[in-house]
């Protein structure tokens, strides 16, 4: 036997790539993949709602739960805004579109120094008590509740949280419990990227309806912007991060959509009552 | 966003070091491996005949090697789809021959001028590597009986 010294050839064991590429095919053949798997689950949860009358979703999501949620939220319904909360409710008759008329609305204000607005599913529609420092008409205040109202109609609350939940679940089984976290959190991210921008949609839409609503109240769109105009002013939307990772789309875009209907009807805006401008003066929650 | 970030500069770093450290990692073991070329290491079970009067010693080799962020990432990808995980192929080939050459060194050291009955293990450290911040690594150890005249 005869012992030969031999050089290892190179790239046998290791073949030669490139990982860069192999990086940027990987990523857009796994972004493709969850981009076709939400874009599917979306269609299919739109569809499903579909076939829920709104009778059943205020059946299922009734008031005890709204109790259950806004306490698990920390803001715990306060029963001395139940004079503003009447007058929302008259007001949220006085906006219903007639074509709506089987959806249910209930309205809780709650006390929170962020001016916000929000719906659940059910229609129970969450005003915090600093938004009415932000309006100073009630036709400020009917764009805001109005445009939540515009949001059930199109049944977006039970729409999103379809989404969510159906998202999530294929999501974990698609990946597993092998991946790695940063893979896990890369395909969330990639579905928050997607569902904000439903999200924007669902907004615009709603902005849209909303001043429908209005022009047929008051027959005039004025002071629909006035809540965004002042957010504006005061700077607290104003993200630093671009529009993709927003849920709403920015106060500029929607304060020209609003401008071009109120320019072409004139009107004059309605005072808000006194008991709705304390809410936010503190006044009520001297008990406090 | 904040993870965002944090994932790029993972990204980045893991690529541009590992990169780095393959490369030079790579030219050491050919310079080393064409220095011990004269030293015979081989998987024979038995010594040969003709050295039966010589000494025999046990000589290993042992190297961990970390993969970084970059590798790491583009193996869970590809674990998502299948096909060959390349990034972990210059890896494995890296520390096993690198394994060898500490064997083959170790033998020289103390004299030895064959090894036989050559044997390599492989070993992956760090088992939880599906924590985001922990990266395996893989540790390989190759031993065998050395000769010496």
């Amino acid at each position: 036997m005869k012992y030969e010294a031999k050089v290892i050839p190179e790239r046998i064991n290791s073949s030669k790539h490139n990982p860069l590429k192999e990086l940027l095919l990987l990523c857009s053949a796994a972004l493709g993949i969850i981009f076709a798997v939400i874009l599917l689950l979306t269609l299919l949860t739109d569809y499903l709602v579909g076939f829920i009358p709104p009778e059943a979703e205020s059946r299922w999501f009734d008031s005890d739960l709204i109790e259950f949620e806004s306490t698990t939220f920390g803001m715990p319904e306060i029963e001395k805004f139940s004079e503003g909360e009447q007058y929302l409710i008259n007001l949220v008759e006085q906006l219903r579109l007639e074509q709506y008329q089987n959806f249910k609305f209930t309205v809780t204000i709650i006390e929170d120094q962020h001016p916000n607005a929000f719906i659940v599913p059910g229609g129970h529609i969450f005003i915090t008590s600093a938004l009415f420092g932000y309006v100073d008409s009630e036709n400020g205040l009917a764009m805001v509740l109005s445009h939540e109202m515009a949001h059930q109609y199109r049944r977006h609350p039970l729409r999103s949280m379809g989404r969510g939940v159906i998202i999530g679940l294929a999501l974990t089984v698609l990946l597993g419990s092998d991946s790695s976290e940063w893979i896990q959190n890369m395909f969330f991210q990639v579905a928050t990227i997607s569902q904000l921008a439903f999200s924007r949609e669902q907004e615009r839409e709603a902005d849209s309806i909303a001043i429908q609503s209005l022009i047929k109240r008051y027959g005039h769109a004025q002071g629909a912007a006035e809540f965004f105009i002042k957010i504006k002013s005061l700077g607290d939307i104003q993200s630093p991060l671009p529009t993709f990772y927003q849920s709403h789309p920015g106060a500029d875009e929607r304060i020209k959509f609003i401008a071009q209907y109120e320019s072409q009807l004139n009107g004059s805006k309605k005072k808000l009552p006194a008991f709705i401008v304390k809410i936010n003066q503190g006044e009520n929650l001297s008990a406090n | 966003m904040f993870e965002i970030i944090v994932f790029l500069v993972l990204m980045v770093l893991g690529y541009v070091f590992g990169q780095l450290a393959e490369k030079r990692h790579f030219r050491s073991i050919i310079r080393r491996e064409k220095a011990t070329l004269r030293m015979p290491a081989m998987t024979l079970k038995t010594v040969p005949a003709s050295l039966n009067r010589c000494t025999t010693f046990l000589v290993s080799g042992n190297v961990v090697v970390s993969i970084d962020f970059f590798k790491k990432f583009l193996s869970g990808l590809r674990a998502l789809i299948g096909g060959p995980l390349r990034s972990y192929e210059s890896l494995l080939d890296r520390a096993r021959r690198e394994a060898i050459l500490r064997m083959k060194e170790s033998a020289i050291a103390q004299g030895g001028k064959i090894i036989v009955n050559v044997r390599i293990e492989t070993a992956s450290i760090s088992k939880n590597s599906q924590n985001r911040y922990s990266v395996g690594s893989v540790e390989v150890v190759a031993y065998g009986t050395a000769i010496a005249p």
